[in-house]
C-alpha cells in the first residue's frame, strides 16, 4: 500500500515515519539504547576464498623477476638476432607495470594493457590502429615466445620475444589472468565483493532486511546485466542489532575479515564519524551511508592518524544532512526577508553534534549579512517554550530555525502566539513534519520545512525502476525512506564502479565518484561530487507549509548549498 | 605475619603504591558483604565484554575476590602496547603454576570503537596472551571508558597513554601502581606479595 507514495506527488507523503523514526534515533542518542538479547556480534557473509593460487604467485614472480621460482632458465631476446639474455633483465612488469595496465609512456614506447580481460575481447586490445582478435592461452603464449598476435602479424619489436618452460607459462599466464586483481582487497576476476553494515537482528531488523534486499535486488539486476565489466557484484553484510554492541564494531569487523573493495549504504546510528573515520583509517571507499548527521567536520578528531592528508577523501554521502539543512533553512529566510533588517534565531537540543550544527548554521546567516544571528540551545527532553518565546521576541527574532522535535516545535508556536509574537518558523521536515499541521493557523505561510529529497526528485525511470524492483523481488516496502537511500547508494556505487572500469582500485573507484556531475540515480535529486565534494546532492527543498488549507504548497523551492564558496 | 607484609609492600613500593580506593582504606573493618557492596558501588558492575564474547560485569565477574594485574592497551597501538603486553606475557611465565591459577589478568581497551572483541582476540594471540585467566576486555564505550576513568587510565590521547599497570588484591582492597620501569621479576614479586595477602588472616 505504501508503493502509494511513490507515484503521489504530495510531499507529505515523502516521509515514510517509520525509516524517519529509524533515523533519528541517530539525531537523538538519548533514544538509541533499544536492544537486547545477548548474543555477539556476527558478520553474516557470503565470504569468497581470495586466496591466490599458488600458480598465480609462481606466475607472478616470472612477471615481476623474470626468474621461475622452479629455476627453469627464463631467457629474452631483446632484438632479433641478438643472443638470449636472462629475462630477468627485462621481466614483463617492468614495462607492463604491476597491475598489467601499462606505462603510459616508456622509452617512447607504449607498453600496452595486459590485463586478461583486454587480452580477451576481440578489437580491445589495440596495436595502434590495428585491431586483432582476442587472445586465449595458446595465442598468448605465442605472442610471448614468438612475438606474433593471434592473427599472425608480429608485435611491436620492443616487445622482447621470451623462451621459457611450458610449466612457468602456464604460471605466468595464470597470473596474468589476475594481475589486474591484486591492488586492492575485495576484487577478483569475476567478482566484486560489497560490503554493508544493517541491523539485522533486534528492533531495526525489519529495516536493515529492507535495506539489504534492496541493495540485493538491485546488484541482481546489475549481475543479471552481466556485472560490472565482467564481474559480478557481491554483498557481504555486518549485522548488529542482536545486543547493544556498538554498531561500528560489525563494520569494523567486516572490514578486517571479509575484505570488502567498498562499503556501500549501511546504517550505523551514533557512529557516523566512526563509520568515516573507518573508510579513512583502511582507505575504503564509503559510498552513501544513510544517516542524517554527516561527519564531514570533525570526522576523525579522534583519530591519531587524523594529520594524514586527505583521509576524508573516501567518504561520499548521497544527499544533505541536518547540518546541510539548517545552512538551507538560513538560506530561505534570506530568500523571504531581506538579512539586513531581519534577525534570525537557531533553536536546537543539546544533542550529539548539533552544537556544531547549529554553529555551522548561524555562520551561514552571518555571511548572509543578517542584522543578527544568535544561537540558543537547550537541555534535550527539557525545552521551555514560555522562556524560550520570551526571549527571543524580547531580541525582536524575526525568524526561527528550530532543531528540536516534532512536538517542541509545536510548543514553540503555541506560546508564540499566545505572546502575539509570529516569527518565520523552519525546521528540517525529517524532524517537524509529523506534528506540523498542528501549529496555530496563524502562522500560515510563515512555516518553512526544508528535505534533503522530495518525490518531485523522483524521474519516471528512476520510478520505474524501482518499482520493477519491488515487483521482481517483492522485498518488504515499509520502510520507503530507507529503502530509496540503500537503493540511491547502490546505484551511485555501481555507476563510480562501471566508470572506473575494469582495472578497478579503490583509487580509481574514488577518482570516478569525483568525477560524477549531475548524476540522476533516480529518486533523489543529480548527484556531484568533486575533489571537494562529498554530499552528491549538496542542498535541500523547501517546502512552505499552507496551514489554512492544511496542505503543503505544491511548488517547491531548491537551495543548493554547492555554488557558495565553502561549500562542504 | 599481615602487619609484616603490609609494610613490606608498601616499603618496596614506598611512592608508587597508591591507594586509588581511599574508602576501601577500611574495608576489612566493615563486614565482608558491606565492603563489597561498597567496592561493587565504585567499581561497577558495568557490562564488559571478553575477546572470547563473554559478557561480564566488571566487579562481579572480573574483580571481585581476585588479585588482578591490569592493563591498558589498544590494538592499533604501534607503540608500547605489544612490548608491554610481552611483558605480561614474560611475568606470568615466571609465576609458578599454582600462583599463576591465582592471580588474574586483566587487559581493558582504550579504544572500544575500534576494538572489537574480535579484534582483541586477535591482539591477544597475536602476542602469545589469548590463555585461560586472562581477559582482554572490551565494551560499549561509554561502559569502557568509565571503567578506564575509574581506575585512572582513561585517555583521549591514545599515543600518550598510561604504560602504568594496575596490581591489587580485590578482596582486601589492596591497589597498586606498577610504572612501566619495574622489571619483570619485581612485578612478579609484587604479585606474590599481594597473593599471599589473601592467605593472611
Amino acid at each position: 500500500m505504501r508503493r502509494r507514495d511513490l507515484r503521489n506527488g504530495a510531499v507529505a507523503a515523502s516521509v515514510s515515519r517509520r525509516a524517519a523514526a529509524a533515523l533519528l534515533l541517530t539525531v537523538f542518542a538519548g533514544l538509541a539504547s533499544s536492544v537486547v538479547t545477548p548474543t555477539s556480534t556476527s558478520v553474516a557473509s557470503s565470504a569468497i576464498a581470495a586466496e591466490p593460487a599458488p600458480a598465480d604467485e609462481r606466475g607472478q614472480y616470472i612477471y615481476t623477476e623474470g626468474k621461475s621460482r622452479s629455476n627453469r632458465v627464463i631467457t629474452a631476446v631483446l632484438r632479433r638476432g641478438e643472443a638470449p639474455v636472462p629475462a630477468a633483465i627485462l621481466p614483463c612488469g617492468s614495462c607492463h607495470g604491476t597491475d598489467g595496465r601499462g606505462a603510459a609512456d616508456y622509452s617512447g614506447v607504449a607498453p600496452l594493457n595486459i590485463n586478461w580481460y583486454a587480452l580477451a575481447q576481440a578489437g580491445k586490445h589495440e596495436h595502434g590502429a590495428r585491431l586483432h582478435t582476442a587472445f586465449d592461452e595458446q595465442s598468448i603464449a605465442r605472442a610471448i615466445i614468438d612475438g606474433v598476435d593471434p592473427d599472425g602479424n608480429a608485435l611491436d619489436s620492443t616487445m622482447p620475444r621470451y623462451n621459457m618452460s611450458d610449466e612457468d607459462m602456464a604460471d605466468l599466464i595464470a597470473y596474468l589472468k589476475a594481475v589486474d586483481s591484486q591492488a586492492d582487497p575485495g576484487i577478483g576476476p569475476t567478482s566484486i565483493r560489497i560490503g554493508t553494515v544493517l541491523p539485522m537482528e533486534g528492533q531495526l531488523a525489519g529495516m536493515g532486511e529492507a535495506m539489504r534486499d534492496t541493495i540485493e535486488a538491485y546488484f541482481s539486476t546489475v549481475n543479471a546485466a552481466g556485472g560490472v565489466h565482467g564481474r559480478r557484484l557481491e554483498l557481504v553484510i555486518g549485522s548488529w542489532g542482536a545486543n547493544d554492541d556498538p554498531p561500528i564494531w560489525p563494520a569494523r569487523d567486516l572490514v578486517d575479515k571479509e575484505l570488502p573493495f567498498a562499503l556501500v549504504s549501511g546504517y550505523v546510528p551514533n557512529y557516523d564519524a566512526e563509520f568515516a573515520a573507518l573508510s579513512a583509517e583502511k582507505s575504503i571507499p564509503l559510498i552513501g551511508p544513510y544517516t542524517a548527521l554527516l561527519p564531514l567536520d570533525g570526522a576523525d578528531d579522534n583519530d591519531e592518524d587524523s594529520d594524514e592528508a586527505g583521509n576524508k577523501r573516501f567518504s561520499f554521502y548521497a544527499v544533505s544532512g541536518l547540518a546541510e539543512e539548517a545552512q538551507v533553512l538560513v538560506e530561505a529566510v534570506a530568500a523571504e526577508m531581506v538579512p539586513g533588517q531581519t534577525r534570525v534565531a537557531v533553536v536546537y537540543p543539546q544533542v550529539q553534534s548539533f552544537d556544531a550544527l547549529a554553529e555551522s548554521a548561524r555562520d551561514r546567516a552571518a555571511e548572509l549579512g543578517f542584522r543578527s544571528a544568535t544561537v540558543s540551545a537547550y537541555w534535550y527532553g527539557q525545552f521551555d517554550s514560555a522562556a524560550t518565546v520570551a526571549q527571543l521576541r524580547d531580541e525582536q527574532v524575526d525568524a526561527v530555525v528550530f532543531l528540536g522535535s516534532a512536538e517542541e516545535l509545536l510548543q514553540l508556536g503555541r506560546a508564540a502566539e499566545r505572546a502575539g509574537w509570529l516569527p518565520y518558523l523552519l525546521s528540517p521536515g525529517l524532524l517537524a513534519e509529523s506534528q506540523v499541521f498542528d501549529l496555530p493557523k496563524s502562522f500560515s505561510g510563515r512555516v518553512l520545512l526544508s528535505y534533503a529529497s522530495l518525490p518531485t526528485d523522483y524521474t519516471p525511470e528512476g520510478s520505474a525502476e524501482f518499482e520493477k524492483l519491488h515487483d521482481d523481488f517483492s522485498f518488504e516496502y515499509r520502510y520507503s525512506m530507507a529503502q530509496i537511500a540503500a537503493y540511491t547508494s547502490a546505484k551511485i556505487a555501481v555507476e563510480g564502479l562501471e566508470r572506473a572500469g575494469r582495472s578497478l582500485s579503490r583509487e580509481e573507484l574514488v577518482q570516478a565518484l569525483e568525477g560524477l556531475q549531475d548524476y540522476h540515480p533516480g529518486l533523489v535529486p543529480p548527484i556531484s561530487f568533486g575533489p571537494d565534494r562529498r554530499i552528491g546532492a549538496l542542498g535541500a527543498h523547501i517546502v512552505r507549509v499552507d496551514l489554512a488549507a492544511g496542505r503543503f504548497d505544491e511548488s517547491t523551492q531548491w537551495i543548493d548549498l554547492g555554488t557558495a564558496s565553502d561549500a562542504n | 605475619m599481615f602487619l609484616t607484609k603490609r609494610l613490606i609492600l608498601s616499603r618496596v613500593a614506598f611512592a608508587t603504591v597508591i591507594l586509588i580506593l581511599a574508602s576501601a582504606l577500611h574495608a576489612n573493618n566493615l563486614g565482608d558483604a558491606a565492603a563489597q557492596e561498597k567496592a561493587r558501588n565504585y567499581f561497577t558492575n558495568l557490562e564488559l565484554i571478553s575477546q572470547d564474547g563473554e559478557r561480564l560485569q566488571f566487579y562481579d565477574d572480573v574483580l571481585k575476590d581476585n588479585v588482578v594485574v591490569i592493563s591498558f592497551i589498544f590494538t592499533n597501538c604501534q607503540g608500547a602496547c605489544p612490548l608491554m603486553t610481552r611483558n605480561l606475557t614474560m611475568i606470568r611465565d615466571m609465576l609458578r603454576e599454582s600462583e599463576r591459577a591465582g592471580i588474574k589478568f586483566v587487559t581493558i581497551s582504550l579504544d572500544p570503537v575500534r576494538d572489537t572483541p574480535a579484534a582483541m582476540k586477535e591482539f591477544a594471540q597475536t602476542h602469545d596472551a589469548d590463555q585461560e585467566g586472562w581477559l582482554f576486555l572490551t565494551g560499549k564505550p561509554d561502559n569502557v571508558n568509565s571503567v578506564t576513568k575509574l581506575l585512572g587510565s582513561f585517555t583521549d590521547d591514545l599515543e600518550a597513554h598510561t604504560t602504568m599497570l594496575l596490581a591489587a588484591n580485590v578482596r582486601n582492597s589492596h591497589w597498586t601502581k606498577i610504572p612501566p620501569n619495574v622489571p619483570p621479576n619485581g612485578v612478579v614479586e609484587r604479585l606474590r606479595l599481594l597473593v599471599e595477602d589473601n592467605a593472611a588472616p
